[in-house]
């Protein structure tokens, strides 16, 4: 036998015995569903068992997929068809075909409702939708489909047009009082991007630098929006990591200072780190100092309007690849993406979330509902 | 520069072992929930006595340790505030699920006096385009859905006295795994005016944001963290609350082995470019 | 035979198109009648072409068996899932198939030992493979995969109560990125997207486009 084989065994034997063993213990101690009798509950402890079963026969497939595991899935699959047949039936063929058509006709004491009759009309269109799987005739589906698709089409333009175009464009589009502190920062932005996007072709250390302002700006931004009260004076905690920066940008640039004097070649990243953090000490200031009280919210508000009109604009321009990227398109595409790669992060980041839940919630189930440990 | 910890060989015990130990040694933690969980609980809980609250559990089993907690507490909460629940689904393979959860709910001691048909109900599944069921839904409930998921006729519910279509409705909530919000908010909420709220996979979450501040939902329940923020709402120590340590476990973990990855990839490549 | 087979059915979905789109703007109680009859036909249809669906898988794990197709044995537990859950389903609790659901049948625990679990489990995988991705290849090779690395740790950590504990900015600035930017984008893609399904209905409507008519002429 080779010796993965054999190993593969050794694990498949070890793994059977160790849950054999488990739930002999637990048997034992009577953690396994008993009846307020005393007596085994044998019912609910097969459905635990058999949930323990799949799910460890599921996890399986980490180590390697194997037998356990395809024919779990397989089992899975089947099960899951029979649940369809048996929803199909009870929700919809039951209650809609045969309890209003099949069994008054079957049972003379009952009678078909007169507005039930011109139900088999889409039972008709239905059954000729079942011809699709014929070769010779499966042209005939191409009828009720028509209707089905061409209607639905037909029928959603409008109300898709409402809730996902109109809808989007007057949110976006707000007229909102933009506080004379956040024209100060908008004028600085623009101020900042513009010299970024005009040096950022010659080059050197100087565009290096206002990059990293630009960035530092947004950053700030950030900084000192996230930590703002809903309503009146913004919270503590900005001004200690104000001041904390403007330590790390005085300290660096003292450093950088000193070895420059020595004649040294000092490294562009000192200089451009020590201004950003003296950079974002300044905005923070700004923000904290000017922006007091109830205005701060409305500052704030009137501020993020403008980032995602700017923001759903340059993602819209993105898009649009009748068009070259160069230019004004360009660097407006380029402001797309970058609002691109924060909502494909922050999706990321949700669908690490979302799937770490799930393992989780299987942990949940061995680790309480079965095992008891806790 | 290849680092340890990405082999699967490794990673896989690891989280397994983060999640194992953040749920066997549980840390309570601080859970302040957010704003748009808040919205939800506090609309439900204005909502007048006898109002009829429409949930349709639009989820199976894939994607039940997220939304099974969220969806018990809030049909606790509505059978609380003595509101009058429909269930109904689109998801045929959830259609089981969402009797089992509303059944687990009614079958606590305190609802105990709560009548199914009366206060709560759960109609099944129903097949078809999304667009068609919901306006189906929107010009007559009872068409619809003339029998609830045990076959008993909807025509004589007492539940189905006053509420004939949705626009009977105060308020719909979507407990969804896939696409139906976006098909109960145009066909549904939007076009018939009914206050509506999602509650999502987190993987869903950023998306429906957009819903969010066009006001199109009133508030979202995301993830588990949602279903754990609700369950504190309702001073509740349910599965969300209870796996919140484990999920703050393996993203640290995760967090950090990225990072560390990071540096040793830009480590990894100064060093390449010293040799060349 | 081409009128019959194409042309009639290509003539019908531009009716019906024009129809569905155009009762929308009819405010007469008739055609809020009308769409309660369309829309309770097209679940029936929609509901019979389901069974399509049953029956194309039962043909392929038949086909499989019957041809000896590699992993033809695991084919067989499909169908001891398939046919145990229909015996339970016609059995229903004594009362057999055409009387109402019977409540804690065997149906019930069928569903949840065997459905519940597995379909749980195996989206839970995925649990495992997302962090395994996540830790090998999640690099900052440049600087959009810098800012989406960033966005997503920031959201990672700000969207679990750790993250508050670790630094009150944490929470803020990964709702921030939720509320600002990110929905910014998926605002534009929303919009972009609709209009984008609004030109395939258009073209589904004026027969450009066909595929769901199916093969053949």
């Amino acid at each position: 036998m080779a010796k993965s084989s054999k190993t593969d065994l050794i694990v498949a034997l070890t793994c059977t015995g160790v849950l054999v063993i488990a739930n002999a213990v637990l048997f034992a101690a009577g953690k396994l569903p008993v009846r307020q009798e005393g007596i085994a509950d044998w019912p609910r402890t097969l459905v635990l068992l058999g949930g323990v079963v799949m799910t460890i026969a599921i996890f399986s497939f980490l180590y390697k997929d194997n037998p356990f595991f395809r024919a779990a899935e397989n089992l899975f699959v089947g099960v899951g068809l029979g649940v369809t047949t048996m929803v199909m039936w009870y929700d919809f063929l039951k209650p809609d075909i045969y309890d209003k058509l099949v069994a008054p006709a079957l049972n003379p004491a009952m009678q078909v409702q007169h507005s039930d009759l011109v139900l088999l009309v889409p039972i008709a269109l239905g059954a000729m939708v079942l011809l699709r799987i014929s070769r010779s005739y499966g042209w005939v589906s191409r009828y009720p489909m028509a209707f089905l698709v061409g209607y639905g089409a037909g029928f959603g333009i409008q109300p898709t047009i409402h809730s996902n175009i109109l809808k989007n464009m007057q949110y976006t589009v707000v007229p909102t009082p933009v506080h004379w502190a956040g024209w100060a920062v908008v004028g600085l932005a623009v101020v900042l991007l513009a010299a970024t996007a005009y040096f950022a072709s010659k080059g050197g250390r100087l565009a290096l630098a206002l990059r990293i302002a630009s960035g530092a700006l947004a950053l700030a931004y950030v900084i000192a929006r996230a930590t703002r009260a809903p309503q009146g004076p913004p919270v503590g905690g900005t001004e200690d990591l104000a001041w904390a920066l403007f330590g790390a940008a005085a300290v660096l640039m003292a450093v950088a200072g000193y070895f420059a004097s020595r004649g040294a070649k000092v490294n562009a990243w000192l200089w451009s780190i020590g201004g950003t953090a003296a950079l974002i000490f300044l905005v923070n200031r700004l923000a904290s100092t000017l922006l007091q009280g109830g205005t701060a919210a409305q500052a704030f508000a009137s501020m993020d309007s403008i980032i995602i009109l700017l923001g759903v604009f340059s993602v819209l321009c993105y898009f649009v690849f009748s068009l070259e990227h160069r230019g004004a398109v360009g660097a407006l595409s380029r402001v797309g993406i970058i609002f691109l790669m924060v909502a494909f992060g922050a999706s990321f980041g949700y669908s690490v979330m979302a799937r770490e839940s799930l393992v989780i919630g299987r942990f949940q189930f061995l680790l309480s509902d079965w095992l008891h440990l806790f | 520069m290849r680092v340890p910890w990405s082999d699967p060989r490794v990673i896989f015990p690891l989280v397994a072992g983060a999640i194992a130990l953040g749920l066997l040694v549980h840390v309570k933690q601080p859970i302040e929930p957010q704003e748009s969980v808040v919205a939800v609980h506090d609309y439900i809980q204005q909502l007048p006595k006898g109002s009829a609250v429409l949930l349709a559990v639009d989820f199976d089993p894939q994607a039940m340790a997220e939304l099974r907690p969220m969806t018990e507490a809030i049909i606790e909460q509505c059978l609380d505030q003595d509101l009058h629940v429909v269930g109904m689904t689109f998801w045929p393979l959830g259609a089981q699920l969402g009797y089992d959860m509303f059944k687990t709910v009614a079958d606590e001691p305190r609802f105990r006096d709560k009548e199914a048909g009366r206060d709560y109900v759960y109609l099944g599944y129903k097949p078809g385009d999304l667009s068609q069921v919901i306006t189906n839904m929107g010009e007559n409930l009872l068409t619809t859905f003339p029998q609830d998921y045990r076959n008993r006729p909807t025509g004589t519910m007492p539940i189905f006295r006053d509420v004939k279509s949705l626009r009977n409705v105060k308020y719909i909530i979507d407990l969804a795994a896939g696409s139906t919000p976006d098909a109960w908010i145009i066909f549904g909420g939007d076009k018939y005016n009914v206050p509506m709220a999602v509650g999502c996979t987190a993987i869903s979450g950023p998306d429906l944001y957009v819903r969010l501040k066009n006001h199109q939902i009133n508030g979202l329940v995301a993830g588990l963290r949602g279903a754990a923020d609700y369950e504190t709402l309702l001073q509740k120590a349910g599965l969300g609350v209870g796996g919140m340590f484990a999920q703050s476990l393996i993203h640290v973990m995760i967090v950090l082995f990225v990072i560390a990855g990071n540096v040793a990839f830009f480590v990894g490549k100064r060093r390449q470019r010293r040799r060349g | 035979m081409r009128p019959i087979k194409l042309t009639i059915p290509l003539a019908l979905a531009l009716l019906f198109g024009i129809f569905g789109f155009g009762i929308q703007y009819v405010v007469h109680p008739w055609a809020a009648d009308t769409k309660e009859v369309i829309a309770l036909w097209s679940r029936v249809i929609g509901g019979i072409a389901t069974l399509l669906g049953i029956y194309s898988l039962v043909h392929l794990h038949m086909t499989k068996i019957q041809r000896k197709q590699e992993g033809w044995g695991y084919s067989l537990f499909f169908f001891l899932g398939f046919l145990v859950i229909t015996a339970a389903v016609v059995y229903n609790g004594g009362r057999w198939l055409l009387s109402a659901k019977v409540e804690q049948s065997v149906y019930d625990l069928l569903y949840e030992a065997l459905y519940v679990s597995a379909g749980a489990t195996m989206f839970s995988l995925l649990g495992f493979y997302i962090a395994s991705a996540a830790v090998r290849t999640f690099r900052a090779r440049s600087f959009e995969a810098a800012l989406l690395l960033a966005a997503a740790i920031v959201v990672m950590v700000g969207q679990v109560p750790i993250g508050a504990m670790i630094s009150p900015y944490f929470p803020g600035i990964s709702e921030w990125a939720l509320s600002v930017p990110n929905m910014a984008a998926k605002r534009a893609i929303m919009m972009g997207v609709s209009l984008g399904a609004i030109a395939t209905s258009l073209r589904i409507i004026f027969g450009l486009e066909r595929s769901y008519l199916g093969g053949g002429d």
